[in-house]
């Protein structure tokens, strides 16, 4: 028992020392993003930017009218093909967020998505943890039930 | 009908705490449905109806996925019941009310509800070859027609065609072959629906198996005067898995003992059975963990090249034209080579380190095998996780095809123009982190339980299970990465 | 059955897969070929949907109308996001989202022949999507 203790005390230490390493606040900075998109695809598809930066979108279509909305952020653009449409938000909420078409735009058009991805300090955090939660119900749901077989088997 | 407090004791500890089973056969009004002749048949009519209107839908319609209950229905609704919901709870009742074989299985017994005293079959009642009495053809099935999924999923037309060749195929093999040959051994969602159910919290069984042994009439598969007997090839008194149980009540009819019960179980207890593991189950474990983090990829993710190379068939908006078929050959190769061998294989080197760990003399098929059976609450929380988005980002797809079936403008109940609105998109992938950890937790408990079923030492069972582990946490953080990274 | 005797489930249940099997398309096909008709014989009031050129074009393609009297037209996006002009007479519908309904009024002053332009970029082939507006006396 005293060893199970162990292991799990010393993963929870493990992942609060990654936790709280990661912690540093990093500067915000003013980024601009030129997306352009087409059927079914957002161009960059993955845009990563630290939190509390100023991100500008800037966002072209080539070929039929999308729309570009971003999870969580409350954005909605209707982007017609010759317009560039604007979208400046300072990103505070951290995590993964989809990046959607909101017009039907053809066949694929609800697979139509991109990812805007926002981390604390360079490292993302969201992922960090569940990582670290997942190593950790994994490993404790095992001990738990070897722990409780053992003591049945004896 | 009196419901007893101890049913509902029962049937509460049964449910929420996982306790024991509660057979919901012992509530009075279910088992006088499933007993009644006309039940499958009156289950089976309005899905009769939709399953046409898909059809047509599908043919005649808009070409245009989201505008198209064709695909509203099957691809959005349908398999996020399916799913999370049907699967988990309830094992294979979707093959209680689908229609594909039904016109096969009336031909059969000539006629839809009544059971005649002088039954003779009708067809040429041969039985299936040997050789294929296995799940590979199901396996075979489902990858060809997962490899165009993307068309299938999108494009009406395609959705239409397949469902009216399931059809006719099931049609077909009733004709050529006895019983439902075509739900057991072609079915492509058969498959899946087989192994995902040894998951769910429900099964049919027989209560006293002591009775069945010595009850030589065997009118569960023989019929009798109220009865077809099982039109799936199975044996109620010797059945341990969900697997080709697809709850037709066939021998809840026949019984004269009432000796069958349609249990409340714990989750995933027929990954324990020790009977009818095998090669190809094995490999459908692979190839559903497989496709679930390439359909999460190529579907979900941000890389519109996989859905260039996907989408064989692209024209500027909406057409038919073929576009790269080298790019599709790769797409394709992509998903044959990871599912028939890039994951067995990994996984046959982590069932190697399981047998060096343990120092077991077992053969290391045994292992590959029986080890296998773990990934299938992981591969069904995945599958959970990548249907969650369908329903709550594009849920009003399927109000607004509802009024306008064939995307030509009607409006039958007003909610033609209900706007695109997701539901708390930015939470998803929380909750599809949390899904896969509960599927991970499952495969995790069953897995461990798996291995002491070879060892009987705890400690060897522990030693041999730890690769496996590290297996399913790898697989876990992949998806995790998938979600949230 | 099959030149047995039917009993009266067995004849209900027929009865049944019947009315949905030949029942659904025939509904369908009454309730679309009366709406077809009534935007055939419009009077004042059109509906035109807008489908890219590879989808079918405008629809109908062809309008007749009579020069001076007032009418309506309903526009019906069906597959991605249009707009319906008609630069001779300074219309301009501004865009339709694909599943949505727009409608614009206007009367017509001059005999001719108009051409119906998406004014939305729709895809490869959005300059052939022409449609026409035939003013008639």
């Amino acid at each position: 028992m005293k060893k199970i203790s162990h292991y799990i005390l010393f993963s929870i230490l493990f992942s609060l020392i990654l936790i709280i390493g990661i912690g540093n606040v990093y500067a915000s900075q003013s980024r601009v993003i030129d997306i352009r998109a087409s059927q079914f695809k957002f161009e960059p598809g993955r845009i990563i930017v630290n939190q509390g930066d100023t991100v500008t979108f800037k966002v072209k279509t080539s070929d039929v009218t999308h729309g570009f909305y971003i999870d969580g952020y409350n954005v909605d653009k209707e982007v017609r093909r010759g317009d560039e449409v604007t979208v400046t938000i300072v990103a505070d909420k951290v995590g993964k967020f989809k990046i959607r078409c909101s017009i039907t735009c053809g066949a694929l058009h609800p697979f139509m998505i991109g990812e805007f991805i926002v981390e604390q300090g360079g490292v993302n955090y969201v992922f960090l943890s569940s990582a670290v939660g997942i190593i950790l119900v994994g490993v404790s749901t095992l001990l738990f039930i070897w722990r409780r077989d053992y003591e049945y088997q004896a | 009908m009196s419901i007893k407090l101890s049913q509902i004791k029962g049937f509460l500890n049964s449910f929420l705490l996982h306790k024991g089973t509660f057979d919901l056969l012992q509530i009075d009004l279910i088992k006088r449905l499933v007993k009644h002749r006309a039940f499958q048949f009156a289950v089976i009519l309005p899905n009769l109806f939709f399953f046409w209107l898909i059809i047509l839908t599908g043919f005649f319609g808009s070409p245009v996925g989201n505008m198209n209950l064709s695909i509203t229905f099957v691809w959005m609704l349908w398999w996020f019941a399916l799913i999370a919901l049907l699967v988990p709870l309830f094992s294979r009742l979707w093959c209680t009310i689908c229609p594909i074989p039904s016109f096969g299985e009336w031909m059969q017994r000539k006629g839809f509800i009544r059971k005649k005293e002088d039954y003779k079959p009708l067809g040429f009642n041969k039985s299936w070859p040997v050789r294929f009495r296995n799940i590979w053809l199901q396996n075979l099935g489902f990858l060809i027609l997962a490899t165009f999924s993307v068309l299938l999923v999108t494009r009406p037309i395609v959705t239409g065609i397949i469902l009216a060749i399931l059809i006719i195929l099931a049609s077909v093999l009733a004709i050529f072959y006895a019983k439902r040959v075509f739900c057991r051994y072609i079915c492509p969602v058969g498959g899946f629906l087989g192994l995902f159910s040894m998951f769910s919290s429900i099964e049919l069984r027989v209560k006293k198996k002591e009775l069945c042994v010595h009850h030589f009439s065997k009118e569960c598969i023989k019929g009798c005067e109220t009865s077809y007997g099982c039109p799936w090839f199975e044996y109620p008194g010797s059945m341990e898995r969900n697997n080709f149980c697809g709850l037709c009540f066939e021998c809840v009819k026949a019984c004269p003992f009432n000796n069958i019960a349609l249990n409340l179980r714990s989750f995933g207890k027929d990954i324990l059975a020790k009977v009818g593991r095998s090669l190809d189950e094995a490999w459908k474990a692979f190839i559903m963990l497989t496709l679930a983090i390439l359909y999460i990829l190529v579907m979900q993710g941000p890389w519109g090249w996989i859905r260039d190379l996907a989408n064989v068939f692209y024209s500027p908006s909406y057409g038919f034209a073929l576009n790269g078929i080298e790019g599709f050959l790769l797409y394709a190769g992509l998903f044959w080579g990871t599912s028939l061998g890039l994951t067995p294989v990994t996984f046959l080197g982590f069932s190697y380190l399981s047998k060096a760990f343990s120092k077991a003399s077992l053969p290391l098929r045994r292992l590959f095998i029986d080890f296998s059976y773990e990934l299938i609450p992981l591969a069904l929380g995945a599958w959970i996780a990548f249907s969650i988005p369908i329903i709550m980002v594009n849920w009003s797809y399927i109000v607004n095809t509802l009024s306008d079936p064939f995307g030509w403008g009607w409006n039958l109940f007003g909610t033609k123009e209900i706007p695109w609105t997701p539901i708390t998109p930015e939470f998803i992938p929380y909750l599809q982190v949390l899904i896969v950890t509960i599927g991970l937790f499952y495969s995790i408990k069953l897995g461990f339980k798996l291995s002491s079923q070879h060892f009987l030492e705890k400690n060897l069972a522990l030693r041999a299970f730890i690769p496996q582990l590290a297996f399913l946490i790898g697989t876990s953080i992949l998806l995790a990465w998938l979600f949230v990274g | 059955m099959w030149g047995e005797k039917l009993d009266r489930t067995e004849l209900l249940a027929i009865i049944l897969v019947g009315a949905i099997l030949i029942g659904t398309p025939l509904v369908i096909y009454y309730y679309q070929v009366n709406r077809v008709i009534k935007i055939m014989n419009y009077e004042k009031e059109i509906e035109i949907a807008a489908n890219t050129f590879e989808n079918g074009n405008w629809f109908p393609d062809k309008i007749v109308v009579k020069k001076g009297e007032p009418i309506r037209l309903i526009i019906y996006g069906s597959d991605v996001a249009h707009s319906l002009t008609i630069p001779k007479l300074g219309i301009d519908s501004g865009i339709i989202k694909p599943g949505h309904i727009k409608v614009i009024e206007f009367i017509p002053e001059e005999e001719g022949i108009y051409e119906i332009y998406c004014g939305i970029p729709c895809g490869s082939f959005h300059s052939f999507m022409i449609g026409k507006l035939i003013v008639v006396r």
